[in-house]
């Protein structure tokens, strides 16, 4: 067991080391109860390591059915859509060594409706990574998938921050994140190789530290070249490097990362006469400074500190196009010229189509934060406090910083709904279904995929290709019992925008942060942040948040300027209480609450407010019972133009309920039933009219999860 | 062994380097014959500005057409005033028809052509549309020598075409100096040019002599 001592040891140290960049990052959005309890989990996971093939996991089986309902469905609409499965997920690691271990995730989906269907269903492996701690331990390395997280204004992901999220909630988000292979950290989900080196203590130098980063962004699943390299045209490349030093608590930093397009992978496609390819380049280097007095001052009760980044980007944006040329010459032309033949030169011109390419884009600007904290254990009580300022240029973008992985807007329960009314349908479409549907749902189902289900059923469909010369009897009752289709619903994307193909929509949805959209890089913001954290004891939980950010370059609504400035001011508080453990009947009773409120003084005059309860309590023996109410308003007093419908979204109101008990069936397994429901009501204005879309969905939910 | 292979290698790059020259040669002044004159050449065969002139005239008057229609005009209406007015502008059209260069027609013939339609009509390619004042314009167009002297490297050499007067003593000299009609190449050459095959056509043989022409207008040999 010398090897798990080891190990363990190593995991303090590295936890401890990492904490300056890692906690820095994640500790803007991630509750500390999340934190404390992921690292509890690492310590779990260590110790179970053994040398050798190791298989852990979920399985999960149950049903979901969702009933919708609403004035505006049309009367012959599908009202209810089910979902009944076994979702097994399964964690392969095997370890040649202590030193390095390889990770393959795989998850088998079996929906019941197709027990008899098929034979063989397909193992998605949704992730595989070659990890390891290698060099007597100063070379931490991840080689496949990875998460990695530089500094807020580098590599990091915006999370949605919701304070006191009861855990029926929270487990919903965690699971459907996961389906999307994303987590709750500031991590960021990537695809390639990454090197931390980790000196440890050099005298009075704590740590150095020095991390390089290479991956691949890929948009596309399938290469347009189907045997060559590995490479599609629209790839994107990403190189990031970090150095860093830590001496008597305090680190400094450097960290730059650059994101490009490649000119020749996307020339090796051709480019039609109406396309024009954009090519990004975004560079940003920025330098973190921190320092925690807990370091040099141990013995007092508090400490305090401060962390803050300055970073320079610079966005270039050239592109590409087709245009017509004309090449001139001479050529040799025969003529007649009264009555005989004179062959003569001339001047000729040839038109032809080339490839030209011009600069478009060319933006430096700058951003900085500094936040200032106290923090400390007195009677019990846990605190953090700290307040800080930002300002950001609107010139500054930073996309690997800048790219939430909430993306929101879709559909997820009762998809199969249709409207009576072709402009409800259409605010569906692009406006979106609730914020709350897709923060906390997501549908997973795996279909068998036949030439009559995936087409049509006639005489041709799309395997045959000749029509009536075929025979109709070739194609149709072509069972196909081997493949088996994933498809998902969900509102989570992994994928990073460049900035020109932002989805301007995802901003506008205050679920990711209303002030902060694209988290703390996001460009044109400048003003205070503060937040405070307490626990006592794990029996009373406080947070609070304070944000007022000026935004100087809002788009002006009808005004004679273009532009006008824009005030945000942002609160929220949160309580927990945990009764049982405050009473002393060695049971949890959390009861937790939550109000926050996001508001802008121009341009859309939206505002946000949020307002959450829940319960979470082991009653009796091995029954839990878990619930939770939440309300998520919008209003846009300026109203939201949707400019394909034409209408104009004033307000939406959305509440979710869900109550559920839970059973322990014995150890790591959970019997669960759940009733939740969902209601969402979108005010808008069309042709001069009020109008109202208003649905409701009631969830129903019963499942057994088995972790082992 | 090794050493001697260096060196030989060494001397033979030496070898190569002492008898290559660095001087570029021109390939535009090193085609033509020495004594090359374009505006000899020209003069020798006015019809290869004539075509250049037509060619520029109606270039001129395809954009100006062009202009009209953007503007919204009737082009073809105003091209054909345009064109009747030219017609009737008889003191030009004498000037242009015996102009060696433009009509190229023999100026003691324009008593009966005047009337003759299919000259009318071949001095119409002189019209510049748009304008009156065709006689000035038509005398302002630029010759282009590249074309003219590249038309001989193209063709003309080849085709046995003379690009010079020929001096008394060449003229005198029947012996060494023959007239082209009098050489095999010239039946050959003839031959390629009027057959009905193609691939008699393609018996192409090029001429590889230069020629003078004489006072009476026979194309000479210069050796």
């Amino acid at each position: 067991m010398n090897f798990n001592m080891n190990m363990r040891k190593f995991l303090l140290t590295s936890a401890v080391a990492l904490s300056a960049v890692s906690a820095f990052a994640a500790d803007n959005n991630a509750e500390v109860v999340t934190q404390q309890k992921s690292l509890l989990e690492k310590l779990d996971s260590l110790n179970a390591a053994v040398l050798g093939l190791k298989i852990n996991g979920s399985a999960k089986a149950g049903g979901l059915v969702s009933i919708g309902n609403s004035d505006q469905y049309s009367s012959e609409s599908p009202t209810q859509e089910n979902q009944a499965f076994t979702d097994v997920n399964l964690r392969l690691s095997a370890r040649p060594s202590s030193e390095t271990m390889i990770d393959v995730q795989l998850r088998l989906h079996k929906d019941w409706q197709s027990a008899y269907d098929e034979n063989n269903n397909p193992v998605i492996g949704h992730w595989f990574s070659y990890d390891g701690t290698i060099l007597n331990k100063h070379v931490d390395f991840n080689l496949g998938y990875m998460r990695v997280g530089y500094t807020p204004l580098t590599i990091f992901t915006p999370q949605t921050e919701i304070l006191q999220e009861p855990e029926i909630f929270a487990e919903k988000r965690r699971e459907a994140l996961e389906k999307r292979n994303l987590d709750t950290t500031s991590r960021r989900l990537l695809h390639g190789l990454n090197v931390v080196y980790n000196s440890g203590s050099l005298g009075v130098v704590d740590n150095v530290t020095a991390q390089l980063t290479g991956a691949r962004l890929r948009n596309t699943a399938k290469k347009v070249d189907q045997v060559f390299f590995d490479f599609d045209f629209s790839d994107r490349y990403l190189l990031g490097a970090r150095v860093g030093a830590d001496a008597y608590g305090a680190h400094l930093g450097v960290n730059f990362v650059n994101v490009f397009d490649r000119k020749l992978t996307r020339r090796s496609k051709q480019i039609f006469d109406t396309d024009t390819v954009y090519y990004e380049t975004n560079r940003v280097i920025s330098v973190d400074a921190a320092f925690d007095s807990k370091k040099v001052l141990p013995t007092l009760p508090v400490s305090f500190g401060l962390d803050g980044e300055f970073a320079m980007s610079k966005w270039s944006v050239n592109r590409d196009y087709v245009v017509t040329k004309t090449k001139y010459g001479y050529e040799l032309a025969q003529a007649v010229l009264k009555g005989n033949k004179v062959v003569y030169a001339r001047e000729s011109n040839v038109k032809y189509q080339d490839i030209t390419n011009e600069e478009y884009r060319d933006e430096d600007g700058k951003s900085l934060f500094a936040n200032l904290f106290v923090k400390g254990d007195i009677a019990n009580v846990d605190f953090k406090v700290s307040a800080g300022y930002l300002q950001t240029d609107s010139t500054f973008w930073s996309e690997l910083a800048s790219s939430p992985v909430y993306q929101g807007g879709a559909t997820i329960l009762n998809a199969n709904a249709m409207y009576g009314n072709s402009v409800d349908s259409l605010i569906m479409s692009v406006f979106g279904s609730s914020s709350l549907e897709n923060l906390y749902f997501n549908v997973y189902n795996s279909t068998t995929l036949q030439a009559t289900n995936l087409m049509t059923t006639n005489r041709t469909n799309a395997l045959s290709s000749y029509g009536d010369a075929e025979s109709e009897y070739l194609f149709t009752r072509l069972n196909n019992n081997y493949k088996n289709g994933h498809f998902y619903r969900n509102g989570y994307t992994a994928t990073i925008s460049k900035k020109l193909e932002l989805d301007p929509l995802i901003a506008l949805d205050p679920s990711v942060g209303l002030a902060l959209p694209y988290g703390v890089a996001t460009p044109d913001r400048k003003g205070i942040t503060a937040k405070a954290d307490a626990n006592w004891d794990d029996k009373v939980f406080f947070n609070a948040r304070f944000n007022m950010l000026t935004q100087t370059y809002a788009p002006s609504l009808g005004g004679l300027v273009p532009y006008e400035e824009n005030k945000f001011t942002e609160f929220g508080v949160g309580l927990g209480v945990d009764i049982g453990a405050l009473t002393n009947i060695d049971r949890t009773v959390l009861v937790q609450a939550s109000f926050s409120s996001s508001k802008e003084s121009a341009y859309l005059k939206r505002s946000a407010t949020r307002f959450i309860a829940g319960l979470t309590a082991d009653f009796w023996g091995p029954f839990s019972f878990l619930a939770g109410f939440q309300v998520f308003e919008k209003k846009f007093d300026n109203g939201v133009t949707l400019d394909q419908v034409q209408a104009v979204v004033n307000k939406s109101t959305e509440s979710l309920v869900m109550a559920g008990v839970r059973v322990k069936l014995a150890s790591l397994s959970y019997l669960s039933v759940q009733y939740g429901m969902l209601s969402n009501e979108l005010n808008y204005m069309f042709a001069g009219v009020e109008n109202k879309l208003s649905i409701n969905k009631n969830v129903v939910a019963a499942d057994v999860t088995v972790n082992f | 062994m090794k050493k001697l292979y260096q060196y030989t290698m060494i001397l033979l790059a030496g070898v190569l380097g002492a008898c290559s020259s660095m001087s570029v040669s021109d390939p535009y002044s090193d085609s033509f014959p020495a004594d090359f004159d374009v505006n000899v050449y020209m003069a020798l065969h006015p019809e290869l500005r004539i075509l250049q002139v037509k060619d520029y005239v109606s270039n001129q008057n395809a954009a100006t057409e062009a202009a009209w229609a953007q503007q919204g005009l009737d082009a073809a209406t105003l091209k054909a005033n345009d064109e009747a007015a030219f017609k009737t502008n008889t003191t030009a059209l004498a000037s242009i028809y015996a102009n060696p260069y433009l009509g190229g027609y023999n100026a003691a013939g324009w008593e009966t052509d005047q009337a003759d339609s299919t000259v009318l009509a071949d001095l119409l390619a002189f019209n510049f549309i748009g304008t009156t004042e065709d006689l000035t314009e038509l005398q302002n167009i630029p010759v282009n020598e590249f074309l003219i002297s590249q038309q001989y490297i193209m063709f003309g050499q080849s085709h046995g075409w003379a690009y010079r007067l020929c001096t008394d003593a060449e003229a005198a000299d029947l012996v060494n100096h023959p007239d082209r009609k009098t050489l095999k190449i010239d039946s050959l050459q003839r031959a390629s040019a009027t057959a009905e095959k193609a691939a008699d056509a393609m018996k192409f043989v090029a001429d590889t002599n230069l020629y003078c022409r004489d006072a009476a207008g026979a194309d000479r040999v210069i050796q």
